[in-house]
């Protein structure tokens, strides 16, 4: 090895903890930056492979009445001869729970043909079998612990009937992946919800209103090129039937299992890129003052590297060395970290999402992608102190003396005089100290903004669930009328309900203008008695149609404009009345009176105060029609939950990104230290204790810290308003929260991972050796 | 011909908004293989001069002339050049590049003229066995007295066979009797290889050992 190169690899080693700190933090931006591409590559392929190898439907129809089997079939079986739909499913899907222990837990029966079918929708078994007789059953993946394992008996109550089925098989279908996530009146909930594949025939033996159900079936899935044709053949079909049968029409890529792991793949893609850029240009300042001082203080060896007859280009070079350490560590072992990362979140994906089998494609281009950012981001921040370097002569290298010009203020600033010199070595170089807040600072923003972020999610859903006044929601099993639905029908005490609200809600499809989107339509005439909207612009007015902001943007449309809603029943023509900050990002609320029909499929109940909302729970159960009873409190705690478990990943970012603060600090601080060898050892040499030592550098890091958190707490608001812009645009709508818990949090973690540092220069001013210092500095 | 030939050269600096003439007019001769030392007052352009003969800074008017070439009309590239072929420095305060072994900080000034680097080792074994301290050639600055980082200094200066070598005040932080071992290697070096010294000191015990003593006093020589 060259001498030069050798001189400068010792330079490295000699500044290995600075070295690798910064390297870390240059390792964390591109392992940051790797997942955010791999775990978006992961999750796209996932998806892709599951839906190809599960041949998951479309389409998904759920009626919310039945239809002649037999019919149906004729009309799937025309269907699929001229080439609308290439295959489909007929399915009577019944809502009811399953018993396990006394407890009781919801349950969707699905009742298939044949369950083993491999054409559609296929049922990936993971133990027994999938052939199915009758009064047996097969069940999802994600209850075992719930005791629905193959050789036991699912006791479930369908109905107001008991039906007990015998477990011959557990699987995963692709349809009920999420098993957390089926949608329960518009919010989503997690976990506990049995998932029960039954025969068809089982189900059908059933009694609904004193009859057995028969040849019915009340759900279709089906496999087209153009699911939008095979609505159009089936919409007449439907509309055609007595009653009014309202259908919720999912598209495949409106499904939660596909939207889910879709969501994940954009907030990996996009979110997980611009939090390593933040991280980047942390580290990027960092280097900048490492390198500039270092620069600075090598000024004479670069003078005598000239007096040889060493060009600057060589000098340069040579520095670069520095430049390319940094890089490769940080690219090797962001490579390494990218890829752990990615498998430590899909694993904590799986727990909380069910059982999804993650795809890893071989791709490289995220790790070498990241390399290259990592080396560019660590040449840029070189670019300044080497520029300076450039412009040195031979004579002004030779002559250079570290500017030994400090700034001192005449001002009282304590009695000790260990406390002046702390107070007045935080501002003897004063561009040094306030590029080093600034330094610190970002990081603490960067660290801050993921606080900011998760608590501003919660805080949003906190307050949109305070707006809703209901007791209990309750959904039936078919159409009601609403005009039937009276304390006494429901099986509750006269005078228990202050109000009971009827509803009819399905997934259906908004049109404006060329734009179309998925929509939960939620139709109601009182709904203002159940809860309260968050209105963004316009009137809360339910004459016309309330739309939530995400979709609103989807669409294209403002307060004023015309929407079309798809439903069986044909097409309805409302206009904006308000667009809302909504919990439910495709939500439209419009009066029941502007929809075809005035049956309800479910209501929210207001209840008097005489009952308790659980013992009014244990009397809906009793009432057969009924398939789901949502308790209010339940199902905000249920929320915060599933909010707060999803967040916790950017809570330990919060902690995780407060030790990269740490590291700056202590970066920039060492620098310091190193600079100070003398007067420690001038300190140590009068006889000054290690402790009184500690006092003045404490000081000092502690109108650093202030400084860092001054410029940090509005970092870390920035910071997050550009994640939570991101956010908005990829996974779900939420405005940044000022709270105090996250100005306090970020304040105090950001003084103590200051402070924290201070440990360095203490450390070093301790171990000074006091002889060498002086012999060395004072003989040259 | 002679090997340093200075002609009317002026110097100058502005400090603090203020111009400074440090050398006027200075005219200077010196041949092959003599060591001369220089002498002065603190800021009668000592190091100036030095600096000006090492092409570490070019004159305002006048010329330099080394070994036959003018290098005071040379681009910074050439002069670059210049001082990597023809001259070796010796710093006051020694300069070794503290993470380099003494060896190594010698082989550093070599790599600038070969790649060669067996020959680059045994060439600077061979001067630092002439300085003394084939010994010590692993050891560090660190681990090395004053005296002994001075001669690696000189090793590294002479190692590349130079023909002019500068030094700037070469005992200035020694005592007297490592001064005396010191400028007598130096001496022997000289006669030993034919090269060229110029020697910048405060130090009057220096001028027993150079062949030709110069005065430089407001910017102006006595005894060129």
């Amino acid at each position: 090895m060259r001498a030069l190169t050798l001189s400068v690899v010792r330079k490295n080693r000699q500044m290995k903890w600075r070295v690798i700190g910064i390297s870390l933090l240059m390792a964390w931006a591109v392992g940051m930056f790797a997942m955010g591409l791999y775990g978006a590559e992961v999750f796209d392929a996932s998806v892709e492979d599951r839906i190809e190898s599960t041949a998951f439907p479309d389409a998904f129809v759920s009626l919310d009445g039945t239809v002649d089997q037999a019919e149906m079939t004729a009309l799937m079986e025309g269907m699929k001869e001229n080439g609308t739909v290439s295959e489909y499913q007929l399915r009577l899907v019944l809502q009811g729970h399953y018993w396990h222990e006394g407890i009781r837990h919801p349950a969707y029966i699905v009742g298939l043909e044949d369950p083993a079918d491999r054409s559609i929708n296929r049922i990936v078994l993971s133990e027994g079998t999938l052939d199915v007789l009758a009064g047996e059953c097969v069940v999802q993946a994600g209850m075992e612990e719930e005791g629905l394992v193959p050789g036991s008996e699912a006791n479930l109550s369908v109905l107001g009937q008991t039906l007990k089925l015998d477990v011959v098989g557990k699987g995963s279908s692709t349809e009920f992946l999420m098993t957390g996530t089926v949608s329960m009146g518009g919010y989503t909930l997690p976990g506990g919800i049995a998932i029960v594949f039954a025969p068809l025939s089982d189900l059908q033996a059933l009694e609904l209103g004193g009859a057995p159900i028969g040849q019915q079936v009340n759900s279709i899935a089906f496999l087209a090129d153009d699911p939008g044709a095979a609505l159009d053949g089936l919409y007449p079909f439907l509309a055609a039937q007595p009653g009014d049968l309202s259908a919720d029409v999912v598209m495949q890529e409106g499904h939660p299992s596909v939207s889910f792991l879709r969501a994940g793949a954009d907030e990996f893609r996009y979110i997980m890129p611009v939090m390593s850029v933040l991280f980047l240009t942390v580290g990027a300042v960092a280097i900048l003052m490492v390198f500039q001082r270092m620069v600075q203080n090598d000024a004479r060896f670069i003078g005598v590297l000239m007096s040889m007859g060493y060009t600057n280009r060589e000098i340069t070079r040579g520095y670069l060395g520095f430049g390319i350490v940094i890089g490769s560590i940080a690219a090797a072992l962001g490579a390494l970290l990218g890829l752990l990362i990615t498998i430590g979140i899909l694993d904590i994906f799986t727990q909380f999402f069910g059982d999804i089998e993650f795809v890893l494609p071989v791709v490289l281009y995220p790790f070498v992608l990241g390399a290259v950012i990592a080396y560019t981001f660590v040449l840029l921040a070189m670019v300044i102190p080497l520029s300076r370097l450039r412009r040195l002569t031979p004579r002004e290298a030779l002559e250079h003396h570290k500017d030994s010009r400090i700034f001192v203020t005449s001002r009282r600033l304590g009695r000790s005089k260990l406390s002046v010199m702390g107070l007045r070595n935080a501002f003897r170089v004063p561009k040094q100290t306030v590029a080093t807040m600034v330094a610190i600072g970002l990081a603490i923003g960067v660290s801050g903004s993921w606080l900011v972020l998760a608590d501003s999610s919660i805080t949003y859903i906190g307050d949109q669930m305070a707006g809703d006044d209901w007791d209990l929601e309750v959904n039936f099993q078919a159409a009601m009328d609403p005009a039937a639905l009276n304390e006494s029908f429901l099986g509750l005490p006269q005078g228990s309900l202050n109000d009971i609200v009827p509803f009819r809600s399905f997934a259906g499809a908004a049109v404006a203008g060329e734009r179309q989107a998925s929509a939960f339509i939620t139709a109601a005439d009182d709904l203002d008695k159940a809860r309260s909207f968050s209105v963004d612009s316009g009137e809360a007015d339910l004459s016309g149609a309330m739309v939530a902001l995400p979709l609103a943007k989807d669409l294209g449309i403002g307060v004023g404009d015309d929407i079309t809603l798809l439903t069986v029943q044909g097409e309805v023509h409302l206009q904006v009345t308000a667009l809302l900050q909504d919990i439910m990002e495709t939500a439209v609320y419009t009066g029941l009176s502007n929809l075809p029909g005035s049956s309800v499929n479910g209501a929210f109940l207001i209840l008097s105060g005489s009952l308790s909302a659980e013992d009014a729970r244990g009397l809906l159960y009793d009432n057969p029609s009924i398939t789901t009873i949502v308790l209010m409190g339940e199902s905000l705690q249920a929320l915060e939950d599933m909010i707060f478990e999803a967040m916790e990943l950017y809570y330990a970012f919060f902690f995780l990104n407060g030790i990269i603060a740490f590291i700056v600090a202590a970066a920039t601080v060492t620098i310091i230290a190193a600079e100070r060898e003398m007067e420690y050892a001038t300190m140590r040499s009068l006889g000054i204790s290690k402790g009184g030592m500690a006092r003045p550098i404490a000081m000092e890091m502690g109108v650093l810290a202030l400084g860092a958190v001054a410029v940090g707490l509005p970092a870390a608001f920035v910071f997050a308003d550009l994640l939570i812009r991101i956010y908005q645009e990829v996974v779900m709508y939420f405005p940044v929260a000022y709270t105090m818990f996250a100005i306090v949090f970020t304040i105090v973690l950001g003084l103590f991972f200051t402070m924290a540092a201070a440990i360095v220069p203490i450390r070093h001013a301790g171990k000074v050796d006091v002889e060498r210092v002086i012999r060395e500095r004072t003989s040259g | 011909m002679s090997l340093v030939e200075l002609d009317g050269v002026d110097k100058g600096y502005f400090s603090s908004g203020e111009a400074t003439e440090v050398l006027k007019g200075l005219d200077l001769r010196a041949e092959k293989g003599e060591m001369l030392v220089i002498m002065g007052p603190s800021g009668s352009g000592k190091t100036t001069l030095l600096n000006l003969l090492g092409g570490i800074d070019v004159p305002d008017g006048g010329r330099v002339l080394i070994d036959g070439e003018e290098i005071s009309s040379y681009s910074a590239s050439r002069l670059n050049d210049f001082r990597r072929r023809k001259v070796g420095f010796i710093f006051q305060f020694y300069n070794l590049i503290p993470t380099l072994n003494a060896k190594e900080n010698v082989e550093l000034s070599l790599e600038t003229v070969s790649r060669d680097r067996a020959a680059n080792s045994a060439r600077a074994e061979k001067y630092l066995e002439l300085v003394g301290l084939k010994d010590k050639m692993r050891n560090f600055p660190q681990e090395l007295s004053g005296g002994e980082q001075q001669r690696v200094a000189i090793a590294r200066a002479l190692a590349k066979e130079p023909v002019l070598v500068l030094a700037d005040e070469p005992t200035g932080n020694l005592d007297g009797r490592r001064e005396d071992s010191v400028m007598r290697m130096m001496k022997e070096l000289q006669e030993g290889l034919g090269m060229t010294f110029f020697i910048v000191t405060h130090n009057h015990n220096l001028k027993k050992y150079s062949d030709r003593v110069l005065e430089l006093d407001d910017g102006r020589l006595s005894g060129a």
